[in-house]
Parts: structure tokens; sequence; C-alpha cells
């Protein structure tokens, strides 16, 4: 099966946003020069259900999820020209921790951890 | 009051802390290109690693507590240069206090061993102390700093990563400034069994 196909299948597939920051250090400090809003489509499913840890300060909401897209996804580039993509879904905002190279079959797998507060 | 510096904060200390470090290090610090060589931890969306043969340093500072340093806070009550009232109805009451930071460096390539002598060494310039001066910081390197360690650190792919790491601490006088308000007449009013007897307001003295 050409997993393109399922890709860009309406009943499995949705759209999302990815933005996507480059930038250099300023004084030291990382700062975003560009920063990007991509519309992407693919297949969003769990990775890690919702969960809360207790803490005395207050609850935190943890949650992962999985994204296959037949666009490349971008962890923190090792040439320092940019920071992880952020995709951006059901109005919460994930940070891109993991990604798997799949293009030679068409297709990018990655793993989103929830970034708090968003 | 701008008469006393401005107490610091982790963003002021360490962009300070990156100057002194970068020329310390034979970077001239006004070339933007060169900002990457030492960079600041703690970056809040993170940022970009370096590469195994660049040699990059990072800091971070936090405050640190020394009871024989930081504990003693003196205050005294002064005229207020903003009040121009006559006479005055404000006084300033000064709180003044050493605080310590301590500046963690974190240095990374194949030169990081010789870099942070650089470092250590710098330290007893009078280059240190004028960087300070210069960007109007009351701050004083703790002339004790213990010796860089080399601590290469492994990687992914069975890679020793050169690394040494250096602290040392620096003392701050510490400013506050409260406005008091002061009285500007005091009324007195006297009284016996019979009823008032007398009414007045005193005002208060100019100089």
């Amino acid at each position: 099966m050409q997993v393109s196909i399922a890709l860009s299948d309406p009943n499995t597939a949705e759209a999302f946003t990815v933005t996507r920051s480059t930038g250099s250090w300023d004084s030291g400090a990382w700062k975003t020069t560009k920063a990007q809003s991509i519309q992407m489509y693919g297949i969003v499913s769990i990775a890690s259900a919702k969960q809360i840890e207790t803490l005395p300060e207050a609850d935190q909401v943890h949650e992962s999820i999985i994204i296959n897209t037949a666009s490349q996804i971008f962890v923190t580039s090792e040439d320092a020209s940019g920071t992880s993509d952020i995709v951006n879904y059901q109005g919460k905002q994930f940070r891109v921790l993991q990604v798997w190279n799949y293009s030679s079959r068409g297709y990018w797998y990655a793993i989103a951890g929830r970034m708090q507060g968003s | 009051m701008s008469a006393y510096p401005t107490p610091l904060v982790p963003a002021s200390i360490e962009a300070a802390m990156q100057r002194l470090t970068l020329q310390l290090l034979g970077y001239d610090p006004t070339v933007p290109a060169n900002n990457q060589y030492v960079r600041i931890g703690w970056q809040q969306q993170g940022q970009p690693a370096q590469g195994i043969e660049e040699d990059v340093t990072y800091l971070r500072c936090t405050e640190t507590d020394v009871p024989a340093v930081n504990r003693q806070r003196d205050s005294q009550i002064l005229s207020n240069p903003a009040d121009k009232n006559t006479p005055p109805q404000t006084v300033i009451q000064l709180f003044t206090y050493m605080r310590v930071w301590e500046t963690f460096w974190c240095v990374y390539g194949p030169n990081s061993f010789d870099n942070a002598r650089k470092l250590h060494s710098g330290l007893f310039t009078q280059e240190t102390h004028d960087t300070f001066a210069t960007l109007g910081l009351a701050l004083y390197w703790v002339p004790d700093s213990s010796a860089p360690r080399r601590v290469p650190e492994p990687r992914d792919g069975g890679q020793w990563w050169e690394r040494v790491d250096f602290e040392a601490r620096f003392n701050e006088l510490v400013s506050e400034v409260i406005v008091i308000p002061l009285a500007a007449s005091v009324e007195i009013q006297e009284y016996t069994k019979y009823g008032k007897l007398s009414d007045f307001t005193v005002p208060l003295q100019g100089d």
C-alpha cells in the first residue's frame, strides 16, 4: 500500500500547522529570527495519554502525540540553524522530540510532547 | 533612584558574563558572529548544540548563599533628592547588602582545557574589573576560585567530547531604596473635662 494515500485520506488524516523557527545567538542568548507557520496534513494519533502530575505547586499536564505526514519535520538542527518544530494541534502546542525519516517510503514519523501552558 | 545600580537579575548578569567570557577567550564582543562561541544556558525553548570539533562555552548564573557575606543588611535614612517640596514630604530608606552570584562555565571543544585556563587567569586581570565597571555593575570577583576540572563527556556514537567545568563567585553590592512619607504637619487638640481647650496645627519646619 502506498503510505501517502493514507496520509491524504480525509477519513484518517487531518490538517494541522507547524511553526518552524530559525535563529542565531544574540549576546549569547538564542533568538528566533524567523518563525514560519506551515500548513501540513497527516495522521495524528496519541503517543501517551493526557495525564496529570500532582506537584506541590500545581498540577502539570503531560501528553504526547504521533504525527505521520508526507512533509519533512525537524528537531533542533545540528547545523545550529533552528530549534525543534512546534506542532499546533487542536489548540495546543507540541514540541517535536523525535523524528523518524521514512521519506524513502513517502512519509515522516514524529513524536511531539505538549508544551506546558499551551 | 538612578543614583544606585539596578539589582541584577539572571539575564543581566549572564549578559555581562557572556561579554567578559568572550573578551577573556580573545573574541571581540562587538562582532555579532562571535556570540556563537559563548552561549547562555537554560534557554526557554532550547538551542542548537555545538559540534565535537567546535570550541563553545556555555555559562549560567545563580545566586548562592554565603552566610559570612550575605546576611548583613545596612540601613540609612537619607534625604530624597527627588522631593522638591519645602519642607520635604518624603525621605528615602536605603538598604545595602552583598549578594553572592555563582557563575558556572561549561567549556567544550578540543581547546577546552586551555580556554578554561584563560578564563581562570583572566579573572585576576584588570580587564574583569573594568568590564563590569564599563557596564555600570557593582560586581566584584571573589578571588578564591577552584581549579577548572576536566570532565570529558560520553556522547552517542561512542565518542568522548572534551569538556571542562569551572565556576567562580562574584559579590554584588545591592542597593534597595524605598520612599518613606513624612508628616507635613501635626494637629494638636487639647481637652479638659469642660471640653475642648485648644486646637492648633504645628507645621513641619524646613531646613
